[in-house]
């Protein structure tokens, strides 16, 4: 029997919104709440989406001068990309574990994406046969219609893009920097720009949701909202991150468990010295009233990363830590707070209550 | 802890595994191993100095298969680099054939560290070996200006690198360290005539089930027989 995924055509009116949407998807099919989904949505304004690093490939002035906002996205890797309402943007979650069987087919270094991208290709063709599919995205001759920025959690693929079915090419080119005309990765085309003529969207939308079935053998279930708790935790998302200045343009990453709660990791020894006891006992203390709002975890040192469950969530502030031997530390929402030292209540009471999230 | 037996607290006095400290405990292990509060916080630097400075030990691999299971020590990392010249350097001082005292192995880890993470695949050298080449400097007073103490420093790198080389990749720091352990003494023993009087056989590799990119039947140490 063909595997179920969830189809959401699902967008709201602010972009920023629509990644932390993202997100909320990928956290909620993490926790297993959710099945795998395709969430196809279109901005109602021109954004630059880009991943952490970005600065050389973005034409600020460009940007300023025509009002268009940079925002983030949860990605390590990828370039920026510009979107407008000619575009059609996606966001595959699922567990990757399950293409194992259908990428034997591909190249083995990132078959995941280029499976999800011939995915896309199977429908578009039906509007030119030009069109091919690799691991970097989708081609029309040297050209690239698509951006795409991915995100890993173990097994777990956010496969965020767009397609440039109508984008302004001209645009796109203004706002990214384009590099030498000889840089491949950097030529872009649309759709329309191809077939010399606009392609309406809702076209596309079933062309795509068509390859997805065929390629990987699914059918989907339409929905129109997203679950209780994913729009909880994209409005948390967006409060504490996506909306944030701090986020959008330079900060680290804010690390959050499950759905998006605010995160105390107390990293110790093991077995626990008299510090680390002392400040376990102090961390229960100050949170005691708080269990509503924060999850604590201990992590002793030495003792893997299987200490909490099967697929740990662990910060990078905590995997540094445990590199750089800063023990017993106490870190907040992916932040080094303490370290080698035991705070005074205090001290940690008023850290932990300037994580929570603002009411 | 050292054995990974289960622990029980106790108020009695114990030795510390790593360190030797007399101290009262909390912890000990069914083997009756302790590791002191300090050492349990102890960074791999601080730990490698302090135990290959206290050490009675001649034999280096005893030495770094205790220190390889404590876990400031990472499955992999640039501390494997300085970890085996101290080692080497604590065995040589304990058999008095070397004039080696206490700054050699602060000057072995200064060293060491400049030795970068993943030297191996990124510059052709892997910093065990390296780390080999280190003591023997150190060891002999071997400068860039000497003779036969800088040519015997590089031979005994080339030695323990074509070794390791052989072993093949993704890297492993633990099997590189038992290889550079093994071909230095070996080497020590026929350039030197220092010969160690016991050389712990590390296979079946402690640290086998704990690699993701562990070799397996490939690598010399994975089990009992595989160095024929």
């Amino acid at each position: 029997m063909a595997e179920t995924w969830r189809l959401l055509d699902y967008s709201s009116a602010d972009p920023k919104m629509d990644l932390a949407i993202n997100e909320a998807i990928f956290r909620s099919r993490r926790e297993n709440f959710t099945p795998n989904t395709l969430r196809l949505w279109q901005g109602p304004a021109s954004v630059i989406i880009r991943s952490g690093t970005y600065k050389d490939d973005v034409n600020h002035e460009e940007c300023r001068k025509h009002g268009v906002e940079i925002i983030r996205a949860i990605s390590v890797t990828g370039d920026p990309f510009y979107i407008d309402t000619g575009s059609l943007n996606f966001a595959v979650t699922a567990n990757a574990a399950l293409f194992n069987t259908r990428t034997k087919d591909y190249p083995p270094v990132l078959s995941d994406y280029f499976i999800l991208n011939a995915a896309i290709v199977e429908g578009l063709r039906k509007f030119s046969d030009t069109l091919e599919a690799n691991a970097d995205g989708i081609h029309i001759g040297e050209r690239r219609m698509t951006g795409i920025l991915p995100k890993w959690f173990h097994d777990f693929l956010l496969y965020q893009g767009t397609l440039l079915i109508n984008t302004d090419v001209n645009a796109y080119h203004k706002m990214i920097k384009t590099g030498k005309p000889t840089e491949k990765k950097l030529m872009i085309t649309s759709l329309r720009r191809q077939l010399r003529t606009d392609v309406s969207i809702d076209e596309a939308k079933t062309a795509l949701i068509e390859g997805f079935e065929r390629k990987l053998g699914i059918v989907f279930e339409l929905r129109k909202e997203l679950t209780g708790d994913e729009r909880k935790s994209a409005d948390f998302l967006y409060k504490e991150k996506y909306g944030l200045e701090k986020w959008n343009m330079d900060g680290t990453e804010p690390f959050f468990f499950g759905m998006g709660k605010t995160s105390l990791e107390v990293f110790v020894a093991y077995p626990p010295t008299s510090m680390c006891r002392k400040l376990i006992s102090l961390v229960n203390d100050v949170t005691v009233d708080l269990q509503d709002d924060i999850t604590v975890r201990v992590w002793m040192r030495g003792k893997g990363s299987n200490q909490h469950g099967v697929y740990p969530e662990m910060s990078s502030a905590l995997i540094d830590a445990e590199k750089c031997s800063r023990i017993p530390a106490i870190i907040i929402n992916g932040e080094l707070k303490f370290d080698k030292t035991l705070p005074s209540r205090e001290c940690l009471r008023s850290a932990v209550v300037a994580a929570l999230p603002k009411k | 802890m050292v054995c990974g037996k289960p622990l029980r607290s106790t108020l009695e006095e114990r030795e510390c595994s790593f360190c030797r400290k007399t101290e009262k405990a909390d912890y000990v292990c069914e083997e009756g191993h302790y590791i002191c509060e300090s050492c349990r916080l102890a960074s791999p630097e601080t730990l490698v100095r302090k135990v290959c400075g206290t050490t009675k030990e001649t034999d280096p691999m005893k030495v770094v298969l205790l220190l390889m299971k404590h876990p400031a020590l990472q499955m992999h990392g640039p501390e494997h680099h300085y970890l085996v010249s101290c080692v080497l350097l604590a065995a040589l001082r304990n058999l008095g054939r070397f004039e080696i005292n206490d700054s050699a192995l602060d000057e072995a880890i200064t060293r060491g560290k400049r030795v970068l993470l993943g030297s191996c695949g990124l510059w052709g050298v892997c910093g065990t070996a390296a780390g080999v080449g280190i003591a023997l400097s150190i060891a002999t007073k071997a400068n860039m200006l000497s003779d036969k103490e800088r040519t015997l420093s590089m031979e005994a790198v080339s030695e323990s690198l074509a070794t390791i080389a052989k072993i093949g990749g993704p890297r492993c720091c633990k099997a590189s360290t038992y290889s550079a352990i093994q071909k230095a003494t070996e080497f020590i023993e026929r350039e030197f005539e220092v010969k160690l009087p016991s050389l712990t056989d590390p296979r079946p590799c402690f640290f086998r089930s704990l690699n993701k990119e562990c070799l397996g039947n490939k690598c010399p140490y994975f089990g009992v027989n595989n160095l024929g």
